[in-house]
């Protein structure tokens, strides 16, 4: 009579815990132990008998109250459906029990052994395809063959990106081929055009296997399907045809495909790298080698104006994903056949292609050797981002500066070229990273140079005024209120006393919550959509100042001194550099605020004596002040672009002379011929 | 490692040299020679100076003998273990007795005229947090820091002078000779221990590039030379004797007179960097030496171990004066006096024992 109520006392007062059921868990905290943390445990439980009994009590009554495991045979949870998911997680926390919150953080044994263990086949499976890849397995004479270890690399089915389309070269007989590419990033019409139709039509009216005496298709080494191969047969390792083969390979490349790059693979690496990238691998049956084809075809975002780096006057162009895209702005400037452009693949699990380029006229060879090494080396996982590969290469890891220049400005890109430094481009990335920087590098605009030198060198001085105000003024403010208000003129002094009156907090205090507030703002307006962002922009900024103003939080000085050094914060160019500064502000806020005047000015020392030491690519970020170098006109103040006659000699670059003393020749009689009439 | 072999230009190191001699400028050492010249105290800094110039070619002459090689390997090849203990004992002494006498003084200075709610401790804290911070690494990072700041210490102390010309009177010079030649004379000869930092060139001549001792060691004197001449005349000047030598601290007095206009008074603050970034570099580098001459006495290849018990020895010493006036009073005993006389001792004694053994002393300065 009564049981719904008493349904309805047990749904209040207990109901078992129904987990969502899933076929993966996980927690790094409950990793399960290897065996060798196992019996270092077991042994350090004997050794306590005391604390061992009181386990074990503990533990008989976890499995009496059927908890969710103890021992092996407590893995059911009853009334469950899917019995298999269950036994497995049951499982899992079984082992869980026994490594609760312990690491193996031991070298040489891997973490998660209990997952490999687990999947075995599968990380057997991926070994097997690790070892073709670093082994550089070449490929196979069968076409079948080939065709079975692309589709294990590719994990076909599976993967539906893979593409693997099977053609008969139009020839008599026919030969047989395989186009291996991925799907999304090729160029369909290129392939059509450029790769399928001249092999499948038009590769007869060429009748490319006749023009040598004795190409008979067996000696030509097409092969239909289920023929055996000479070259494969026991005992017959060695190809002893391979110019009459090669042949064949060589003329389907040199006469059938009209595309603009061809290159031959030998090995899986080599293929699965270039399909990676864009490009069409055909096999051709017989052939122990694939036809790289230049494909590449994936949508990329055309060039458009600067959104970092704009510039009044100056080229309003930016890089964009597109690594060759890239290339050629920088190429369209630099019109010097010196200009030299290598590819180095980046990164361990998923290689990113890189492009360094240099003048190597120009560039220390050591120094283009440096940044191909550093680059070669990194071992990383990810490595797709310029930041990603920054943060593997620079010099200081730990130090707050910056010390490779970032920069997505192709005429940028293109002085620093013919300063004597290196550039690193990176696919699928807008930002390429300039090396060594220096300290002057990053208060420098491109607009400088582009403006007569006065207002350059206004310009350059108005962006130190503001690094300064960016990363002192409000810790001079946290003094001047808090240690040294007799230096102040009275008036101001009172003005700024009486707007403090009503203000509870501590000068400190104030300061850090006005700072923190501001970040935020900075910070969500960052990640917020950009139609909301000028909205919250106005709340941020006016809104919440006014209110804090009026709630007697913070005082009106104070709002002023946030937004003067908010602005001299985003005078300074460069993103990397400004976000030290903004960090580096709460550090020199706390200096005032332990000794006033006297604290900002260690944090001075300090700060000098840690970036003097800071070097980028070998060079020192403080270089050609400290150490002093043979200086230029453009270092801290931009000088008149006639009398730039150096390039910066602590690249040690391969010719110094940038211009002749007297480079206007039109000052000269009779010396008034450019460089390309001379 | 450039940490363990530094770099250093000639630029850095004649600022490094000029700022360890002239530093003590900003404190009371003027007044000591005002004390001693009376109106004719300018005369004193360019004796002394002609002095120090004597001293580092005399210094110069020991070092090239031997290159590659700094005073306290040098002693050690020339006069043996045991007198070069004493030698080095003599080297780490200045350094150390310099730095913990300016400690001592310029955190009392500052407590009196910029924080006087703040605890003598925590002053003196907030320095060696930063003179230990950089002089732990390295020469490079002193000198370069030095360099680096040199603009700053310079641009504000010309500043500082210029800035006082309206109050200066001419009349001050006469009598032009003082008390005395004699009397000028002795002040300047009891003195020369101004000059004794160019001790510091010893130290770091094995970084300097090959052949450029000389160069480093003339210009860090004359440079210094300047300033303490300047920095004697223009309080003479402004604040005329006998007034001037009651002051401890001549230029903080200079700084406070400066007006301009309604809103350009107590400029005090804006030449704090002065007092602070000279006597920190004095200190860093201070620091920085004491530990690499007791790292070549030990013979380790590191200094940076006897960077924080040089630290310790420094404020033992900063903290054994009763005041800040005792502290002035015992540094112009026990180093301004008379310690350069020990030196060019030394350095007579180790010439001496290198013509006696046949080594260095006929070299020239590209140790050929």
């Amino acid at each position: 009579m009564f049981s719904w109520l008493k349904t309805l006392s047990k749904f209040i007062m207990y109901q078992k815990p129904q987990p969502a059921p899933s076929v993966f868990e996980s927690g790094i905290e409950d990793r399960p132990l290897e065996e060798g943390e196992k019996s270092k445990a077991k042994s350090k439980a004997k050794s306590k008998a005391k604390s061992k009994s009181k386990a074990k009590s503990k533990s008989k009554s976890k499995s009496k109250a059927g908890g969710n495991g103890g021992s092996d045979t407590d893995s059911n949870d009853s009334g469950q459906g899917n019995q298999d998911q269950h036994q497995l997680r049951d499982s899992e926390q079984n082992n869980r029990k026994n490594g609760s919150r312990k690491r193996n953080s031991r070298r040489g044994k891997p973490r998660n052994a209990a997952i490999q263990k687990k999947y075995s086949d599968k990380v057997a499976e991926n070994q097997d395809i690790d070892q073709i890849l670093n082994q550089k397995v070449e490929l196979s004479y069968r076409l079948e063959e080939n065709k079975q270890v692309l589709e294990k690399l590719f994990r076909v089915p599976e993967n539906k990106d893979a593409v693997f389309r099977s053609l008969s070269i139009g020839t008599e007989p026919p030969a047989q081929a395989m186009l291996v590419f991925i799907d999304g990033i090729t160029n369909a019409q290129v392939q059509n055009l450029a790769v399928l139709q001249p092999l499948m039509l038009l590769s007869g009216a060429r009748d490319i296997r006749q023009n040598r005496k004795g190409d008979t298709p067996a000696e030509a080494g097409v092969f239909l399907q289920g023929q055996e191969c000479p070259r494969l047969g026991p005992g017959n390792g060695e190809n002893k045809e391979t110019a009459v083969y090669k042949d064949f390979f060589d003329r389907v490349k040199q006469a059938v495909l009209p595309n603009n790059q061809v290159a031959e693979g030998r090995t899986y690496d080599q293929v699965v790298y270039d399909v990676l990238n864009g490009n069409s691998a055909l096999f051709i049956e017989g052939y122990n080698q694939a036809l790289l084809l230049e494909t590449k075809g994936w949508h990329f975002r055309s060039v458009s104006p600067p959104q970092v780096e704009a510039v009044i006057r100056g080229p309003q162009e930016a890089f964009t994903e597109m690594l060759r895209v890239n290339t050629s702005l920088v190429r369209k400037i630099i019109h010097r056949s010196s200009l030299v452009t290598e590819f180095i693949k980046v990164g361990y699990n998923a290689p990113m292609q890189c492009a360094v380029m240099y003048v190597a006229d120009l560039a220390n060879p050591d120094l283009v050797k440096e940044v191909k090494r550093r680059l070669e080396s990194i071992r990383a996982d990810q490595t797709y981002e310029t930041g990603l590969a920054e943060q593997m290469i620079e010099d200081n890891p730990l130090h707050m500066v910056p010390q490779v220049l970032t920069t997505e400005r192709p005429d940028r890109v293109a002085a620093s070229l013919l300063d004597g430094k290196v550039a690193v481009l990176m696919d699928g990335n807008p930002f390429v990273m300039i090396m060594p920087c220096t300290f002057f590098n990053l208060m420098q605009s491109p607009e400088d140079a582009y403006v007569r030198w006065p207002f350059g060198a206004f310009m350059r001085l108005i962006r130190y005024a503001g690094l300064f105000l960016a990363l002192l003024l409000p810790a001079h403010y946290v003094a001047i209120v808090a240690y040294h208000q007799e230096f102040i003129p009275t008036d101001l002094l009172m003005a700024i006393t009486g707007a403090r009156e009503k203000v509870p907090f501590p000068s400190i205090v104030e300061v850090l919550i006005m700072e923190a507030a501001f970040e935020l703002i900075r910070e969500a307006g960052v990640r917020i959509p950009g139609t909301i962002g000028t909205t919250l922009g106005i709340v941020g900024a006016l809104i919440l100042g006014q209110a804090a103003v009026a709630a007697n939080i913070v005082s009106p000085i104070l709002i002023i001194v946030v937004a003067v050094t908010a602005l001299g914060s985003f005078a300074i160019p460069n993103y990397s550099f400004s976000l030290s500064i903004r960090l580096l502000r709460f550090v020199y806020i706390l200096f005032a605020s332990l000794s006033g005047l006297l604290g900002i000015l260690v944090g001075v020392f300090i700060h000098v004596g840690v970036m003097s030491t800071v070097k980028s690519f070998g060079v020192p970020f403080l270089a050609p002040a400290a150490p002093v170098t043979r200086k230029g006109r453009d270092y801290f103040m931009r000088g008149p672009v006639w009398q730039q006659e150096t390039r910066p000699d602590y690249l040690d670059p391969l010719k110094t002379k940038r211009q002749p003393q007297f480079s206007r020749g039109w000052l000269n009689d009779g010396d008034d011929k450019g460089g390309a009439e001379r | 490692m450039s940490r363990f072999k530094p770099v250093m230009g000639v630029s850095e190191g004649i600022t490094l040299l000029f700022i360890f001699i002239s530093a003590k400028v900003f404190l009371a050492h003027v007044t000591f020679i005002l004390h001693d010249g009376m109106n004719a105290s300018w005369v004193i800094p360019i004796i002394n100076t002609l002095i120090g110039l004597l001293g580092v070619l005399l210094l110069v002459a020991v070092l090239n003998g031997h290159p590659g090689k700094d005073l306290v390997e040098i002693g050690e090849e020339l006069a043996g273990p045991y007198i070069n203990t004493l030698f080095s004992l003599f080297y780490l002494a200045v350094f150390v007795i310099g730095a913990g006498f300016t400690l001592r003084f310029v955190s009392e200075r500052v407590v009196a005229g910029f924080l006087p709610d703040t605890p003598i401790s925590m002053v003196t804290l907030s320095f060696l947090v930063g003179t230990v911070t950089v002089a732990y690494l390295g020469l490079e990072a002193v000198s370069r820091t030095a360099r680096f700041l040199v603009v700053v210490l310079v641009v504000s102390t010309l500043a500082l002078v210029v800035l006082t010309i309206p109050f200066w009177q001419g009349h001050v010079f006469y009598p032009l000779l003082g008390a005395g030649v004699w009397d000028v004379l002795r002040g300047a000869l009891t003195t020369t221990g101004n000059y004794v930092q160019i001790l510091l060139l010893g130290i770091i001549y094995p970084f300097l590039p090959q052949g450029k001792a000389r160069l480093v060691g003339v210009w860090g004197v004359l440079i210094a030379g300047f300033f303490f001449t300047i920095l004697v005349v223009v309080p003479l000047l402004i604040f005329t004797f006998p007034t001037v030598t009651e002051m401890s601290l001549p230029t903080f007095e200079m700084s406070r007179i400066i007006n301009i206009g309604r809103f350009g008074q107590r400029m005090e603050v804006v030449f704090l960097p002065i007092w602070v970034f000279s006597n920190m570099i004095f200190m860093a580098v201070s620091l920085y030496a004491g530990a690499a001459v007791l790292a070549r006495l030990f013979k380790l290849g590191d200094y940076r171990p006897f960077v924080l018990a040089v630290t310790v020895f420094t404020t033992v010493m900063a903290y054994m004066p009763l005041n800040s006036p005792q502290a002035s009073y015992w540094n112009h005993d026990y180093l301004s006096r008379y310690s350069f006389y020990v030196l060019v001792l030394i350095m007579l004694i180790l010439l001496l024992a290198a013509r006696l053994k046949g080594k260095g002393g006929a070299k020239n300065e590209k140790g050929v």
